[in-house]
């Protein structure tokens, strides 16, 4: 029927046809039937990006999320066998060619990358280590959580609505992430300069709690008083509790 | 044995309340590989209660370029912790230019086809170095295809030397959707090489076209075109209820792996009544 077609040509052509949606010269098919492919290869596309990204997807015109899903999966090469890890690709992808829709808002890049980090730390793979949830003399360290992110944004995409966001928001804002050991959950902590600078540290190494209000105060120039002393240790309290900080180590 | 497509829609649900009662359960290998957290945890749980049957998405063997090891070596080492029982592929192509799409395309009917994907399947099997189970997929149009279907699907099970998962609602899907006989079909496959059946609910979204969703009940022709199968096999499989999307009660599934239980055993008892 098609003595002198090749296989792996007529693959690639039905393939990009479901990428592009542009049918490019493939024969030997029912046309009417062909574009329930793209239709299904896209509407699942498309559906794993708005679950990953619903603040996005909610907060961009229909018109501007399809364009960008379609782009994307016209020109990128998709290569995680796993979907899950595919939206990871899509954030990259628009970072990296540095997509319009980034400069859409100031703020888009940083409310794609919160929302990415969320599905990526509620999946990845357990990090085992070792801790006591009580300190004592060879155990004094703390250690963080190492299922984490701390990210530093010029906007409140964490604590506000996207579409309430404005230009008077702009600002110096930190934001960790941590996933809870017993139920698996993201919980998000919104926290100081101050404080962003301390979980870094800890985040670095393994130190007890002296050394390490120490350290986050030379940082700031500042002599460790009373009133910081409480407040970190009030902090730390609170991130125990919640398990960014999961325990004591040696 | 009858087991479902245990799928994260219903996993809680399915854990907790003893609302269906499988035999096994079947999963993607690539849904829940390399992950931790909550899915990790509730995925170990219902391990410790069922046997493991997996059904892969992104192998592609039925790509026109070269096998992903790297991602092979994963599914074998996932395969090995979770001790899974069957592992199976479908016969199509979900990989092009090394970008995956996600989906099931269908490939050529060619001779080039057969040898390429035949040689895929053979090195799968060396890798894993064990059997896998190809499934035939649904397929809404043929692609420029130099032979008939049969002679494709049987082609690669003879040269491959693999195993056949029969997909028993795909079978109906494509005879409906391309007008040939799904029993005859059936009578033309090599029955001896099933060792793993699936059934499944589908949607008629035009006249003369069914799309293979996972996402209906099954109809009466397709438990009927199942039992012709038992029967014709003479001899029990396991066999997998796949519902993917517009998930009812787990207790309206009961009802349908009942369903299956009650058709196999009827199916098997006519043959043995037949022969004695
Ligand atoms: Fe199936």
């Amino acid at each position: 029927m098609h003595p002198d077609i090749q296989t792996h040509k007529i693959q690639s052509r039905l393939a990009s046809f479901c990428r592009s949606g542009e049918n490019s010269g493939l024969k030997g098919v029912s046309k009417g039937r062909l574009k329930h492919y793209r239709r299904l290869v896209f509407n699942n596309v498309n559906s794993s990006l708005k679950s990953a990204y619903p603040l996005t997807h909610n907060f961009l015109s229909e018109e501007k999320w399809l364009k960008a899903v379609t782009d994307f999966f016209r020109e990128h090469v998709c290569e995680s066998p796993q979907i899950w890890q595919m939206p990871g690709e899509f954030l990259n992808w628009l970072t990296e060619k540095d997509d319009p829709l980034l400069k859409e808002c100031e703020f888009l890049s940083e409310l794609l990358l919160m929302e990415w980090l969320e599905v990526e730390l509620f999946m990845m793979e357990d990090i085992e280590c070792e801790y006591s949830t009580q300190q004592n003399a060879q155990r004094d360290k703390l250690l963080i959580n190492p299922e984490h992110r701390l990210l530093a944004f010029n906007y409140p995409v964490h604590l506000k609505n996207a579409a309430e966001i404005t230009e008077a928001d702009k600002g110096n804002y930190y934001l960790l992430m941590h996933r809870h050991p017993s139920n698996g959950s993201i919980v998000f902590t919104d926290v100081s300069v101050f404080f962003a600078a301390m979980m870094q540290h800890l985040s670095n190494e393994n130190q007890n709690i002296n050394n390490l209000i120490q350290k986050t105060c030379t940082d700031f120039n500042l002599q460790v008083n009373d009133e910081i002393f409480k407040k970190s240790k009030e902090f730390i309290g609170k991130a125990i509790s919640t398990q960014l900080i999961l325990g004591f180590t040696n | 044995m009858t087991g479902i497509g245990f799928r994260k829609d219903f996993a809680e649900e399915f854990l907790q309340e003893n609302q269906l009662k499988v035999d096994f359960i079947e999963v993607a290998p690539e849904n829940w590989m390399g992950i931790g957290g909550y899915w990790k945890k509730l995925f170990k749980e219902v391990l410790k209660d069922y046997p493991l049957y997996t059904h892969g998405l992104s192998l592609s063997v039925g790509s026109p370029e070269e096998l992903d090891f790297s991602f092979l070596e994963k599914i074998k080492q996932f395969l090995k912790e979770t001790n899974a029982r069957i592992y199976s592929e479908h016969l199509s192509f979900s990989k092009c230019e090394n970008a995956h799409l996600y989906d099931l395309l269908p490939i050529p009917f060619t001779e080039q086809a057969v040898k390429h994907v035949s040689e895929k399947i053979k090195s799968v099997q060396d890798f894993l170095e064990r059997k896998i189970a190809i499934e035939i997929v649904s397929y809404y149009t043929p692609v420029a295809a130099e032979m008939k279907e049969i002679e494709f699907i049987n082609a690669i099970l003879q040269e491959s030397d693999c195993e056949l998962l029969l997909d028993v609602n795909n079978i109906y899907v494509n005879a409906f959707n391309h007008q040939y006989d799904a029993k005859n079909f059936i009578d033309h496959l090599p029955l001896e090489r099933v060792s793993y059946i699936h059934m499944a609910g589908h949607e008629k979204v035009e006249e003369d076209l069914i799309i293979d969703t996972h996402g209906q009940d099954i109809i009466d022709p397709v438990y009927g075109l199942f039992e012709y199968t038992i029967r014709k096999m003479g001899r029990s499989v396991p066999v997998l209820l796949e519902r993917d999307f517009n998930i009812p009660e787990l207790k309206d599934l009961q009802k349908e792996v009942n369903q299956l239980n009650i058709i196999k055993a009827n199916a098997l008892q006519k043959k043995f009544a037949h022969a004695s």
